[in-house]
């Protein structure tokens, strides 16, 4: 559905992102995630075709954003980061211009216009002046204009930011209801709103790309089993009878830096992890280290960003 | 032209929503009244002058010519106030849009950046025009109690409007260049100003003093107030409108690489 390469754009005397390249397949909510300047907004103002990349290519619905502009923002609902309203029109005012330039046809404007103040939950205001509305209702009804016209993809720049924590809960939920019909990529810097509402995460830094990975393959897969870093010095084929192990579940080669390190996938608890080690002693490799992996978001996140930090 | 008539629509329905509409309207309304009352009383006293001149010399007593003397002043006037309360009309038109955030969903909407800038041009125009409409009621009061020249009163209204149109696209010009209304405000009453006067700048003996006088916007409207009607000057009307339009689209093209 959204397929990038090698995107890079550069301000003057400033590289704000470089060689960004990803794949959003149809109907996966994936999570933005990175520090504040990472390019974060700079990438999806380049899928939304707000701006150009300086290089590199990015195709939504299998339309270019810079050859196809037309039909890539027929495709897509943008939420900017702070939702673009006209603050002296009324919400449904408003809602019925959005129709009007997203080009929605006469006929099923008003239909849409129900169906989207319904869902957003704007019925008790939408005859109200945008200016006058609390954050989470602007929120609201930033979200409503996005999917006023039914695109496939929804591209949200940092839908909760500024919210109180009730309003965030209800953004969360709207965005969840939302995330079974279309294609969404939303970015924040709030750890725990990817695990929440996305499926997959992409962790920028520095404008560039330093994870992407399923959450499901993040976390431990489920509460039975538990993730093991392992790391030794051995001859021969070892990834093969390790897997033969009985409560190794699955297991990786990571990369070697004069060592083998793997990470195994294995029943949670002492058992598995003791069969390991008494496994490769007993073949007389050298055990280096054997340790659980944590696998929340956090710590994959402070990791990559702030080893980032250190190599720059 | 897809997003023309709805972006046309939003901003009609702005300008009658917001109090710097109604403000420009009634300044312009009353300002002009108010001068229109001096020229008038100006060109009875010298009517009345000239029919004593006349009959002393024993000569039979002529009112003085009403368009030359009150309606082509009256012409330059209302040229002189537009000039004052256009660039408030325009001054909102792109400078709110950035500073708002809405740029950006216009320009990540299926619309052209023709349809937005022309929107927003008709859009002032139309109030404009209402403007236009409203000062004839004023100078419309001679034609119940006299006879002027219509088709003068009419070449040189022509002349207002073409003048006041293209300060309209100065000011939307300036406006796509900045966030701050205040500064699109004030930016665009210097440059409308600027052109207004280009002509005094050089000396006109020069060449370049000749080009100066010819491509200033005031120039070519003194024909328009003397009720002559040059295809010259509107050609040259035409040709600044639509190369303003044109620096304005150019303008928010520009913006996608700032």
């Amino acid at each position: 559905m959204i397929v990038t390469e090698n995107l890079t754009k550069e301000y003057p005397g400033k590289r704000a992102i470089e060689g960004v390249s990803f794949t959003v397949e149809q109907g996966e909510t994936v999570g933005f995630l990175g520090p504040n300047g990472a390019g974060k907004t700079t990438t999806m103002r380049i899928l939304t075709c707000f701006q150009p990349a300086t290089s590199g290519t990015a195709r939504i619905a299998g339309y270019d954003v810079f050859e196809n502009a037309e039909e890539v923002k027929r495709s897509i609902g943008y939420l900017p980061e702070s939702p673009p309203l006209y603050l002296d029109m009324r919400v449904r005012e408003y809602l019925e211009f959005v129709s009007r330039i997203k080009g929605v046809p006469r006929s099923q404007r008003r239909a849409r216009l129900e169906d989207a103040v319904e869902r957003c939950g704007l019925g008790d205001v939408q005859h109200r002046i945008t200016g006058k509305l609390s954050k989470g209702y602007r929120q609201r009804v930033g979200l409503a204009q996005a999917i006023l016209h039914r695109p496939p993809i929804l591209i949200l720049d940092e839908p909760t930011s500024g919210l109180d924590p009730k309003q965030v809960v209800e953004v969360r939920r709207l965005i969840g209801d939302l995330a079974g019909e279309h294609t969404i990529i939303l970015s924040t810097h709030i750890l725990p709103e990817v695990s929440m509402t996305c499926g997959r995460v992409i962790i920028i830094n520095q404008g560039r790309i330093v994870l992407s990975q399923r959450l499901g393959d993040l976390a431990a897969q489920g509460p039975d089993r538990e993730t093991l870093l392992v790391q030794l010095q051995a001859p021969g084929d070892v990834l093969q009878q390790l897997a033969q192990l009985e409560g190794v579940h699955s297991l990786e080669a990571l990369p070697e830096d004069g060592t083998r390190r793997y990470r195994l996938v294995c029943q949670r608890g002492p058992e598995a992890r003791h069969r390991v080690a008494a496994f490769v002693v007993q073949q007389g490799w050298k055990l280096l280290e054997l340790r659980t992996q944590e696998t929340n978001l956090e710590e994959i996140y402070l990791r990559v960003v702030s080893s980032e930090v250190e190599a720059a | 032209m897809r997003g023309f008539a709805a972006i046309y629509a939003r901003e009609i329905r702005a300008y009658f929503t917001s109090p710097i509409a109604y403000v420009a309207a009634t300044v312009f309304v009353v300002v002009v009244g108010l001068f229109f009352i001096t020229l008038l009383r100006n060109y009875l006293s010298f009517d009345a002058y000239l029919r004593e001149q006349m009959l002393s010399m024993g000569q039979e007593a002529t009112p003085a010519d009403v368009h030359q003397y009150l309606l082509r002043r009256f012409m330059g006037t209302l040229g002189a106030v537009t000039l004052f309360v256009l660039p408030f009309l325009t001054m909102g038109s792109f400078a709110e849009e950035h500073r708002a955030g809405t740029m950006e969903l216009l320009l990540t909407s299926p619309v052209s950046q023709r349809s937005v800038v022309l929107g927003k041009f008709m859009a002032a125009s139309t109030f404009f025009v209402l403007l236009l409409v409203l000062s004839f009621a004023i100078v419309g009061s001679l034609f119940l109690y006299g006879d002027p020249h219509a088709p003068s009163v009419f070449v040189g209204y022509l002349g207002v409007w073409l003048q006041g149109e293209s300060f309209l696209v100065v000011g939307m010009f300036i406006s796509s260049l900045t966030r701050s209304q205040v500064v699109a405000g004030v930016g665009g009453l210097g440059a409308a100003l600027l052109l207004w006067l280009a002509g005094l700048i050089g000396d006109p003996s020069s060449m370049a003093g000749r080009w100066l006088n010819e491509l200033s916007l005031v120039t070519h409207f003194e024909d328009f107030t003397k009720g002559v009607f040059d295809t010259k000057h509107l050609v040259y009307y035409v040709c600044f409108i639509v190369f303003g339009l044109f620096l304005t689209m150019r303008s928010l093209e520009s913006l996608k690489y700032r």
